[in-house]
């Protein structure tokens, strides 16, 4: 198996106004060509700040990596200038945003932004960019390609311009891609669509791709792989079937829990809730973050982080009712 | 559970006139919601759920049709009547980063409508903001904050807050969670419920996820394109769904466990929402119908009760409440 | 600089968290169940900081702007100061001491720190009076376009549609008509003077922040927090008083700030054409339209106020400047 990408011990910080931000603790991950890796999380777990250091994208400063090594198909991403990061982002690495509304450049004709990063990499001439330009439509399933690679951005709705910026992220045919959020600005039956696009290029062209989504949806839709994100740190990975169905950490637990199934109605009465907020990475607690609001805390998760705790082939977990020593009563609740 | 009518919505019309034509938002809408429910309203971006929530809340002032609230009917143009109709239809919003002024304390933003409406003396208020806080799971010390400083679960709770400071009975809650997370939003929809159950609230629940809208409401409509196109109990919703729209809606909703995903027989729809500003003549949802036929293209369909409390507008749907597609 | 490298020294030293090995050993006591922490989960751990204050402590940051700030108070201390203090009146002429150079002492033991003009009147005096006089014009200008322009413009965007389509079509025609004919105009009708300078000044000044309000509050009138309290039922005069302006303040503060340097400019432009404040009363203006006269033999007399002008004008300029980006919340950090 071909490794892509390699993540060994990151932390990065923000500098802000109250003090240092701890955002990535201590990440390690890692992605094969072909699969798709999904990082799931809660809004400020760190997740998108782990997937742009790879492109180096987090603004630096207030952003600055203070530990760890980042090697993307060889590459040293972490000491890298910025020449080598230009020749990077684009032909190794290309990102698809959350938002397809601001990510295009209005007053650019979609062939031409298409081409751009092609034209830059490859040294391609105009005709031929531009026939590029088409077949790039083409392979994200937009009808009438070649009339509308001449068309602005505004012409294009929602779904289509996320579309497009896929299109524009394959252009130089990268080794990984890193989807943001890819859905979630769109709409339910436009975020269908985007996923099984997805999914279909993915298989079609074997390209890696790290999901970053709050949405266990469409994990559950497309990912190989699982890293499940809280304050910072990665406190569970495993295969897909690991993480919804052997899941070992709590917090894993607890999410899939929270989610309102289709088979649950008002009688169901309340929902499975995970009390409280995550911490502020402003100043992390001690010991475990997800302590202050696991049904299962015990003392030694108020001192110590736990370290991870192989669960099977490629599935671990970062929890220390997971240890040897730890009595078997404390956790009920059957499991797969 | 009683079915005494709170609000009555007949043939409801709010047009915005933009540059290119008339925006029909909302387009010939007319339902009920009794007293004590939860209305569950679910559409895509743009399907007019919003602006019908805000015509309701008297914010807009409708184009046509009217809207009764107990009976009497209403006119948020006299500003009497907005007053003393604002004391009873609260609304709760979807960004809780926008929604609170940032340049206010989180204690003067619940005292507000208290001060608006006169609601008891300077120290009884600022008791009413503790309770009000510890009603919505804050702390009282957090009253002199700022809002900058929560986190968007706590916005929400604080949002909450000052829509129940001055006890309404009708609550219009616009999308309360799709901008949280998904740890929080369960916080947020058990709260919503509690304080259903012990304040004898009325909701009208605008959401685009379904699961969280069954799991919520007594009864929901589906909206598109400024029209309802089904309307029925919850449970009746899912077991029979007669839309195609509705249908389509429900089979895109991704489903948190892959097994359960890769089973699915899917519906995607092709192409996108059509502009409500040039309004195909037909059934709205004719362009991507997977059933559509061609009385669907000329005709628009009315939306007529098929079963016992089962609305629906589709030509598809026979008499008898089944689908001939 | 120092800060630098205690942060690069910090760099060096960093040391990835320790973690326990998975088979250490725990006694039974580690194990102890004690479930969630109820006071820790929502604890909030920075500091309460208002937007003011926020604000503030990124003013102090920027040094430039400090300094400007610095200087416009000393500037303004001086303004009202001298001409109180200063042994000689405004237009005291000492027809024996014409022209005198800086620091000239004269036969009573007292300096003419910036030296004389023609008709022998204390230039440091005249300055200084010529400050107060330009920087009052300018302030009182400023204020009352501001008061004008903040009401007019907050009314057209907050009730909108014809109300605002023939409010705007007012200022328009106000914009057509140059000032310059105004002021003629009001010179000929009105003694001229600090007051009908004000009032011409007024008349046309206030439609920039009439334009400038007005789209901020159509911006703001959208704004869910806006709806919230309209939904509470809170009429229009306690939303344009409570939540609209209050969140217009650094929008207008900064509009203010940097207004002032452009009055200051249309005041002495006004003085040098002899359009301003009549002699002898001076102001910046008129003392550069005196000084050229003379530019050639006596420099100190145009290039004094002239350096006055364009320190005020630059540090209002700068001061602004670091006004918007302490008061802006996209840089917020």
């Amino acid at each position: 198996m071909e490794r892509v990408l390699t993540i060994e011990d990151l932390y990065v910080s923000f500098d802000t106004y109250a003090g240092e931000v701890k955002a990535v603790r201590g990440v390690s991950l890692h992605v094969d060509k072909g699969e798709v890796l999904a990082i799931v999380g809660e809004s400020g777990c760190g997740k998108s700040v782990t997937a742009q250091s790879v492109m180096r994208l987090n603004p630096e400063p207030p952003a600055r990596i203070v530990y760890g090594s980042i090697t993307l198909c060889g590459q040293d991403v972490v000491h890298a200038g910025d020449k080598q990061l230009r020749s990077i982002r684009g032909k190794d690495v290309s990102m698809i945003f959350q938002d397809p509304m601001t990510s295009l450049n209005p007053t650019m004709p979609i062939g031409k932004q298409l081409t751009e990063a092609i034209r830059h990499h490859q040294g391609l001439g105009a005709a031929e960019a531009s026939q590029r330009a088409v077949e790039l439509l083409e392979q994200v399933r937009i009808p009438n390609a070649a009339q509308r690679v001449k068309q602005y951005p505004h012409e294009f709705s929602g779904g289509m311009r996320q579309r497009v910026m896929i299109a524009m992220a394959l252009s130089c045919s990268p080794q990984l891609l890193i989807a943001d959020e890819p859905t979630t600005a769109l709409d339910v039956t436009i975020q269908a669509q985007i996923i099984d696009l997805l999914a279909a290029i993915q298989k079609e062209t074997q390209t890696a791709i790290i999901l970053i989504t709050h949405d266990l949806g469409v994990v559950a839709g497309m990912a190989h792989r699982v890293a499940v994100m809280y304050a910072g740190k990665i406190v569970e990975t495993g295969s897909q079937e690991d993480i919804f169905y052997r899941h070992a950490h709590p917090y894993t637990e607890a999410l899939l829990n929270s989610l309102p199934r289709p088979d649950i109605d008002r009688s169901s009465g309340r929902l499975v809730s995970i009390p409280g907020s995550p911490p502020d990475l402003f100043q992390p607690p001690k010991g475990c973050p997800f302590a202050g609001r696991c049904s299962y805390a015990m003392k030694i998760c108020q001192e110590q982080m736990p370290p991870n705790f192989p669960q099977g082939e490629g599935h671990e977990a970062a929890c220390w009712l997971l240890h040897k020593d730890c009595p078997k009563t404390m956790r009920g609740g059957a499991k797969e | 559970m009683n079915a005494e009518k709170l609000l009555e919505v007949r043939s409801l019309c709010k047009y915005f006139h933009v540059s290119g034509g008339t925006l029909k938002a909302v387009d010939d809408v007319s339902f009920d919601i009794f007293r004590g429910e939860t209305f569950g309203l679910v559409g895509e971006s743009g399907c007019g759920k919003s602006t019908l929530g805000r015509v309701l809340m008297g914010i807009y002032t409708a184009t046509k049709g009217e809207i009764l609230y107990e009976g009497a009917q209403l006119n948020p143009n006299r500003p009497g009547a907005r007053f003393r109709y604002a004391k009873k239809a609260q609304i709760i919003f979807q960004d809780p980063y926008a929604s609170l002024d940032p340049r206010m304390t989180v204690g003067s933003i619940i005292a507000e409508g208290m001060i608006i409406h006169n609601l008891y003396d300077g120290r009884r208020r600022a008791e009413r903001v503790n309770e009000l806080l510890e009603m919505v799971g804050l702390n009282r010390e957090h009253a002199n904050r700022f809002p900058h400083e929560f986190s968007g679960g706590q916005r929400q709770r604080i949002g909450i807050a000052r829509a129940l400071a001055i006890e309404p009975e009708f609550i219009v809650c616009d999308e309360p969670i799709s901008a949280l997370d998904v740890s929080i939003q369960s916080q947020i929809i058990n709260l919503l419920r509690d304080l259903q159950e012990r304040l004898n609230l009325t909701f009208l629940f605008i959401a685009h996820d379904l699961n969280v809208v069954k799991y919520i409401s007594n009864r929901i409509g589906v909206m598109y394109l400024g029209h309802l196109v089904e309307l029925a109990s919850s449970e009746e919703l899912y077991a029979r769904t007669l839309h195609p729209y509705s249908n389509a809606l429900l089979s895109a909703v991704p489903i948190p466990d892959p097994r359960a995903e890769r089973e699915k027989r899917r519906t995607i729809l092709t192409g996108d929402v059509p502009s409500p500003i040039h309004t195909p003549p037909g059934c709205p949802f004719a362009g991507r119908c997977p059933s559509v036929c061609a009385q669907c293209h000329s005709e628009k369909p009315a939306l007529r009760e098929v079963l016992p409390g089962h609305l629906v507008a589709c030509h598809l749907v026979g008499d008898d409440g089944v689908f001939k597609g | 600089m120092s800060m630098s490298k205690a942060k690069n020294a910090a760099k060096a030293a960093f040391e990835p968290e320790k973690l326990l090995p998975i088979d250490c050993d725990l006694s039974a006591e580690d194990f102890a169940h004690v479930g969630p922490d109820a006071e820790r989960r929502d604890e909030i751990v920075r500091p309460s900081i208002s937007y003011w204050r926020d604000a503030m402590r990124r003013l102090k940051e920027n040094k430039v702007a400090v300094a400007c700030m610095i200087f416009l108070v000393v500037l303004i201390l001086f303004a009202l100061i001298v001409p109180l203090v200063s042994p000689y009146t405004m237009s005291e002429q000492h027809l024996q001491h014409p022209n005198e150079p800086m620091f000239f002492r004269a036969e009573d033991g007292h300096m003419h720190i910036f030296g004389t003009d023609d008709l022998g009147r204390d230039l440091f005096m005249r300055l200084w009076l010529g400050t107060r006089t330009s920087l009052y014009i300018a302030v009182s200008v400023v204020v009352i376009n501001l008061l004008i322009g903040v009401i007019y413009g907050a009314l057209a965007g907050y009730f909108g549609g014809w109300i605002d389509n023939i409010m705007m079509r007012f200022i328009e025609i106000i914009i057509g008509i140059p000032y310059l004919i105004i002021v003629i105009l009001l010179s000929m009708i009105m003694k001229s003077g600090v007051t009908s300078l004000i009032i011409a000044y007024a008349i046309v000044g206030w439609v920039g922040s009439a334009r400038l309000t007005r789209g901020q509050v159509l911006s703001l009138r959208t704004q869910e927090f806006i709806i919230a309290a309209h939904a509470l039922g809170s009429s229009p005069w306690r939303l344009i008083g409570s939540h609209i302006v209050p969140n217009l303040l650094s929008v207008l503060i900064v509009n203010l700030t940097l207004a002032i340097p452009s009055a200051i400019f249309t005041e002495a432009f006004l003085s040098y054409i002899g359009l301003g404040v009549p002699l002898p009363h001076p102001s910046l203006g008129n003392l550069a339209q005196e000084g050229t006269l003379r530019f050639m033999f006596y420099p100190q007399q145009l290039l004094l106020p002239a350096i006055v002008i364009s320190l005020t004008m630059l540090s209002f300029n700068m001061l602004g400047d670091g006004l918007r980006d302490a008061l802006d919340p996209r840089l917020r950090t």
